[in-house]
């Protein structure tokens, strides 16, 4: 049971509050309002803030979504953070994925048959949000020599502290999954 | 030859080993995994290539995103284009192009006349300069290959079918985006044609029509008619031209019309009146509209006193070469008319009403070389110019009405002796009668008012 009151849309007084929702409806791409950000309209100006970041971070970018929320599977995973990793599955299951052979990439990840690229570019954004300590010169050497620009590697580590975050948050709240 | 982990091909399934079983199944569902994600990396890569419509912009995008697609060291595009083509290389060192790449049998030639994906790699009959492996896919946009889309690497064998696919995939994509960028760029040259057309157009409909008019026209598709209580009218006519039109050819004589006609607009166009039209060896401006003023008088007389100089000049320099010339009457007259365009077609601005007719006897009861005007265009200029009354003349169905010749600008009011240039007092003069005190008056520039600064005149 989340610990703070999962606001509807119809319950909501604040007109910042309420046009931040509509965004998120017609912008993330589900047609719904995640619990994530419904239990952050207790407080419109950290709803609208933690909202920018996401779609600046998540839906802009040059990174493909898909592989950042690749990176949030395996973050949540890590961190076994519940909520975060299922709302990640729904986002991959919406976009194509079924969501078992998401979790089963995820446990096998070593074994996956993704991409050079791809499997560097989650295992750097895991290592930035789970030890970002251990990252050396040779991690960022990598993802030059596959082809990344500074931009994109900022943009990895970007996403790896959203989800890192996202994570906190939910596990602290204890925040009920979405009805998906 | 199969390799030892692989099951037997004809083996029943429960005779397998289950660990193993569950091993192959968790590898195809992971290569399914990884096709899906990349065929919704295509969808993404789509998305943002079709946000624009500018070519490089969308190579751009390409470039920096095609790489979660496939593996490689080189991306390039290579676009044909009527006869010519050119090669953009997006990622990596440039792909050498030379004609056998061309060539029928060359990695470009063979993917677009199969129009088919092309995989380089050990044995194939094609092969690419430098790198081991490469995939050629055919851009190709409604039945149309127009170019291709090369991936290369240095590893060898690297490209598979799937790569294939996904390579298609992503180049069906590309090639409409080009598609709609040549599309949308034809379309931009297409709106700069209409607008240099357009303002040809407007520049004709200018030459004849004052701008306020030719807007009017424009966006209503007619003018109404408008009526000014007070406007000059000018008409000149040239004595004797149809006796001298005689023995002259016909070029010598338009030659001659226009390089006077010509010398007119300009002065017009200096005093601020508007030129109406000429009749054969006729011509009519007038002062006050379209825009009413309170110096239109004096303009027209001013424009007047230019022509009869021009014209005098003109024929000093005719006399000296031996060749025919004309003498010019002007006549004006000052009153109220109405003024418009009238027409479907050949439409012209005009003026009509009494002023029009008494100022056109103005020019027919003048005197040649001289500026000719009525009672009512004395009344509004005196204060600025010297005359002399002819007294009362017979003018053709008007009686007789008093007419006076313009002998020059005052004296006092002159910077020349014989009047043809106003000075700084008639400037002072001419700005307090003027609607608008801001503007520089059309005659300043050989005053010493001639920085338009704001005048010194009182509110």
């Amino acid at each position: 049971m989340s610990r703070f009151p999962i606001w509807e849309y119809d319950s909501l007084t604040d007109p910042k509050a309420r046009s931040v929702y509509e965004e998120i409806r017609s912008e993330l791409g589900f047609g719904i309002v995640p619990n994530l950000f419904k239990s952050m309209a207790i407080y419109p100006g950290f709803l609208e803030a933690s909202w920018n970041q996401f779609r600046s971070v998540i839906l802009e970018g040059s990174l493909p979504r898909i592989l950042k929320e690749m990176i949030g599977v395996a973050i949540s995973q890590a961190n076994r953070s519940e909520y975060a990793l299922k709302v990640h599955l729904h986002s991959l299951s919406a976009l194509g994925i079924s969501e078992e052979v998401l979790q089963m990439l995820v446990l096998d990840f070593a074994n996956c048959p993704l991409p050079e690229r791809e499997k560097a570019v989650i295992n750097f954004g895991l290592i930035a949000a789970t030890n970002p300590q251990s990252l050396t010169d040779a991690h960022y050497q990598q993802l030059h020599q596959l082809g990344l620009d500074d931009s994109e590697i900022f943009e990895i580590i970007a996403t790896a502290c959203l989800f890192a975050q996202v994570n906190q948050y939910t596990d602290a709240i204890a925040l009920d999954i979405d009805s998906l | 030859m199969i390799s030892s982990s692989e099951p037997p091909p004809n083996e029943a399934l429960t005779a397998q080993n289950p660990e193993q079983l569950l091993q192959t199944t968790r590898q195809l569902l992971a290569n399914v995994q990884a096709l899906s994600s990349r065929v919704v990396t295509i969808h993404e890569i789509a998305l943002a290539i079709n946000r624009s419509l500018n070519l490089e912009e969308i190579l751009q995008v390409v470039g920096k995103q095609a790489k979660w697609l496939l593996d490689f060291d080189h991306l390039s595009i290579f676009l044909w284009h009527q006869d010519s083509y050119q090669l953009k290389t997006l990622f990596g060192s440039p792909l050498e192009l030379n004609q056998a790449a061309i060539a029928p049998t060359g990695f470009i030639g063979l993917t677009l006349d199969s129009g088919k994906p092309q995989l380089v790699q050990e044995g194939s009959p094609i092969s690419l300069p430098v790198y081991a492996s490469g995939l050629i896919v055919p851009l190709e946009n409604q039945r149309q290959i127009i170019g291709t889309i090369n991936f290369a690497t240095r590893q060898a064998n690297a490209y598979t079918l799937d790569d294939s696919r996904i390579g298609y995939l992503l180049a069906l994509q590309i090639a409409a985006a080009i598609q709609n960028a040549a599309r949308f760029e034809e379309l931009n040259q297409l709106y700069s044609q209409l607008e240099v057309e357009k303002s040809k157009s407007d520049q004709l409909l200018l030459n004849i029509l004052p701008v306020e008019v030719a807007s009017e026209l424009k966006h209503f598709g007619k003018v109404k008619p408008v009526y000014y209580e007070s406007a000059s009218v000018l008409f000149t006519d040239f004595k004797d031209f149809t006796k001298l039109s005689q023995k002259m050819a016909p070029e010598v004589l338009v030659a001659e019309l226009d390089h006077c006609f010509s010398y007119f607009d300009r002065i017009v166009e200096k005093y601020n009146l508007e030129k109406l039209k000429t009749i054969g060896d006729s011509y009519m401006c007038a002062g006050g509209i379209p825009t009413p003023n309170r110096t239109h008088a004096v303009d027209t007389v001013l424009a007047a006193i230019e022509m009869q100089l021009f014209m005098h000049l003109h024929k000093a320099q005719k006399i000296k070469q031996n060749q025919p010339y004309w003498d010019i009457r002007i006549g004006v007259h000052s009153g109220p008319l109405l003024a418009g365009v009238i027409g479907q077609k050949k439409f012209a601005y005009d003026v009509w009403g009494d002023t029009v007719n008494t100022a056109s006897r103005m020019e027919s009861c003048g005197i040649p070389g001289r500026v000719n005007i009525s009672q009512a265009t004395f009344s509004a200029i005196k204060d600025f110019f010297q005359f002399e009354y002819r007294g009362k003349v017979a003018a053709k169905n008007k009686g007789e009405i008093d007419m006076y010749l313009v002998t020059g600008i005052k004296h006092h009011l002159a910077i020349d002796p014989v009047g043809l240039l106003p000075n700084d007092e008639f400037v002072e003069l001419y700005m307090a009668i003027h609607s608008d005190r801001a503007i520089a008056p059309p005659f300043c520039q050989w005053t010493s008012a001639r920085n338009p600064k704001p005048l010194s005149v009182p509110a």
